[in-house]
């Protein structure tokens, strides 16, 4: 499109020669700074398109002009420095690549450099990580060790402390129980000695109270022995009197119940500790 | 006997102690050695009565007697009594309790009748709180103090376990003084005395009336033909036959048990001997034949043998015979005068005229033991009995120069003299049971 605007111009208003290279040059400048420009910005490819389009323009400004020799020989000149321009540029194009490659590959070899003593960095650091975590559980392993035995100690001498406790305990227990049963052993010879007592005591008044209320049967005493067992109350009250042995007799048999109902309430310690004592007694009759 | 006592209880208490090691499984034990020897005590409700009344004692008066003369029974005052039942639904045993009675008798008397009555009792058992047994009867008023009799019987039976004798009847002589002279009555009335019934009347000595078995005769001794003689008279009719008239002495009519014979005594041989009359074949055997006097025979109540007076060992002393008058044993050792024997119906007792300290009174022997037991201590005792079930003694005895009939019971234990009888009586007999 910039082609066409220019060669318009061109016919249409009858400009100078060097006015006109010098727009041309200009916008070859342009153009260049333009795409240096976009250079920078674009890929490889297609900063060398933009540079074929740039070769063509001269051809088809040397067809539309018909100007005199010097400014052939400018033109000439001209393109000579464009050629050589074109030479420097390609040249500090090769070199600028080069370069690029060069540094490009400086780059790759110092990546790989770093790569490699990244990884070696890595290796060793895994290396020493190894080291530590081998020390660490080694470490670990020997505390745990030593917690153990520690607490297996600990454990023994508790075990140690609990059975010793024990044992204490047992043979307090033990020395409780035999001094209870000593206890108990006293309190029943005590209480037994009180039992004895009392029926020494009462035995007899209990005798009394039943002979003199047996009224001897209708065939007399002789012959006449039951054995009569009498449950009693604690106060003494005849809660019952069967004829364990019969006399074979019933007048007899009977004259002995008769007696106890009589007899009721038998006098018997009003102690509730001996009631056991007393709660039954049996009557063997012997007249 | 109470140092004995003492010494079984100590032994007893030894064994006591031994025991109370174990004192879970020890049954305290005591031993009972003696009892006392009282009555059964026995209360007597006087019975309802519905009706025109009848003259005399009240039947419980007659019951509550009769109770108490067998010495058996301590009855109750009616002072005591708490409340009057009449029959078994109306007691309230609590109350007959706290008196300390044993058994309680309740019953009624309704008029059913111009001269009939229903009589109810029954007897009960205070500390059980049963009726032990209960009758009644529809009769006649004449024989209210009969049935109140049979009621003491009853009574009697079901608390001793022996047949009661209250329903039986006494024979005796009354002597009368008239102006022409003394009066003989041979007399039969109950066992109490009352209502007394003359079987024979003479100006001359009746003496030892003696019961047939069967309650139905009486053999005396009459002097009505001037000398003794044997006669044999029908209470029902008053029919009589002479048995024994020999020469000399007739005297002392005993019946064999089974009523077949009739032993006496006689001097028809010279000496005073005892013979048995076979009152079917009137056959006459001579038991005795010895030099001393023997008499008063009364036959053991097996019938197989007698005991009799003898004084062959120059004092009257007491022998037993068979039947046939061999096997002569003494019975009689202490003291010098034992006579009049007369053996209880269950053979076991013997009762006599003994003499102590110048004085007569009525004795008991246990054959067994041979141990005597005085059983009063009157003056002059004569002529004792058994009654049939040989728990009482009826005998004669005398009260301001008057003779006087007693009973006493066999133990001694009650003595009462009988109340109807007037006069001057003597020679009593207890009769057998009546049938």
């Amino acid at each position: 499109m910039k082609h066409y605007t220019s060669r318009r111009l061109l016919k249409k208003r009858h400009l100078s020669p060097v006015a006109l290279g010098l727009a041309i040059l200009l916008h070859g400048l342009l153009f260049g700074i333009m795409f240096i420009k976009v250079d920078s910005h674009l890929k490889p490819v297609a900063m060398v398109k933009a540079m074929q389009m740039n070769e063509e323009k001269p051809i088809d400004i040397i067809e539309a002009s018909a100007v005199d020799k010097k400014v052939l020989e400018e033109r000439k000149e001209k393109k000579k420095a464009i050629e050589r321009e074109k030479q420097r540029k390609i040249t500090a194009e090769k070199k600028r690549k080069a370069e690029a490659k060069r540094k490009e590959e400086e780059k790759i070899k110092k990546a790989k450099a770093e790569k490699k003593r990244k990884k070696e960095a890595k290796k060793k650091a895994a290396l020493k990580k190894k080291k530590a975590d081998k020390e660490k559980a080694r470490k670990k392993a020997e505390a745990k060790k030593k917690k153990d035995a520690k607490r297996k100690k600990k454990l023994a001498e508790e075990k140690k402390r609990k059975a010793a406790a024990d044992r204490k305990r047992k043979v307090e227990k033990e020395r409780k129980r035999k001094e209870a049963d000593m206890k108990k052993q006293l309190e029943a010879k005590a209480r037994e000695g009180r039992a004895r007592q009392a029926m020494s005591k009462y035995a007899p008044r209990i005798q009394r109270k039943v002979q003199d209320n047996w009224y001897l049967p209708p065939r007399g005493a002789e012959g006449c022995n039951p054995t009569v067992q009498v449950n009693l109350a604690p106060d003494g009250k005849v809660l019952r009197a069967r004829i364990v042995k019969s006399s074979g007799d019933s007048f007899c048999d009977e004259s002995v119940e008769k007696a106890f109902m009589r007899a009721s309430p038998i006098p018997i310690p009003l102690d509730p500790d001996l009631y056991s004592e007393f709660k039954v007694i049996d009557f063997p009759f012997r007249p | 006997m109470k140092l004995s006592n003492m010494k079984k209880l100590a032994a007893l208490l030894i064994i006591l102690s031994g025991l109370m090691v174990n004192p879970v499984q020890a049954v305290l034990t005591i031993e009972i050695n003696r009892g006392v020897d009282v009555g059964i005590p026995i209360a007597i409700v006087p019975f309802s009565w519905s009706g025109a009344p009848v003259a005399g004692e009240s039947m419980t008066e007659v019951i509550e007697a009769d109770l108490t003369r067998s010495g058996r029974f301590d009855s109750i005052p009616q002072a005591d009594f708490l409340q009057q039942p009449h029959n078994a639904k109306e007691v309230r045993f609590k109350d007959w309790r706290l008196i300390k009675t044993d058994y309680l008798v309740v019953g009624s008397i309704r008029q059913t009748g111009a001269t009939t009555y229903n009589v109810k009792f029954q007897l009960m058992d205070v500390f059980r709180g049963n009726t032990l047994t209960g009758y009644q009867y529809n009769i006649q008023s004449t024989k209210l103090r009969n049935v109140a009799h049979l009621i003491s019987d009853i009574i009697y039976e079901k608390l001793t376990g022996e047949k009661g004798a209250f329903n039986t009847k006494i024979a005796y002589v009354t002597v009368e003084k008239t102006k022409k002279g003394r009066r003989f009555l041979l007399q039969v009335a109950d066992s109490d005395g009352f209502d007394p019934q003359t079987i024979l009347d003479s100006h001359q000595p009746l003496m030892s009336p003696a019961w047939s078995p069967d309650a139905r005769k009486l053999a005396y001794v009459s002097f009505e033909k001037k000398r003794s003689m044997i006669y044999i008279q029908r209470l029902s009719d008053g029919k009589r036959e002479k048995v024994a008239s020999f020469k000399g002495i007739n005297s002392a009519p005993a019946f064999s048990p089974d009523g077949t014979k009739l032993a006496f005594v006689s001097s028809k041989d010279g000496n005073t001997e005892i013979y048995v009359l076979d009152l079917r074949t009137r056959a006459i055997k001579r038991l005795t034949n010895n030099h001393g006097i023997d008499t008063e025979p009364s036959w053991l109540p097996n019938g197989r043998g007698l005991v009799f007076t003898s004084s062959r060992s120059g004092q009257p002393q007491i022998y037993r015979m068979n039947a046939d008058g061999s096997g002569v044993q003494r019975l009689t050792y202490s003291g010098k005068y034992n006579a009049r024997p007369s053996v209880s119906a269950d053979g076991k007792l013997m009762v006599m005229i003994s003499r102590g300290k110048g004085r007569f009174h009525v004795a008991v022997m246990n054959l067994r033991s041979k141990e005597i037991t005085r059983l009063t201590d009157t003056l002059l005792d004569e002529s004792p009995s058994f009654a049939p079930n040989g728990r009482m003694v009826l005998y004669a005895t005398e009260q301001d120069n008057k003779g006087v009939l007693a009973a006493v019971s066999s133990d001694g234990r009650v003595r009462q003299t009988l109340r109807f009888l007037q006069g001057d009586v003597r020679e009593p007999a207890w009769s057998p049971y009546l049938r």
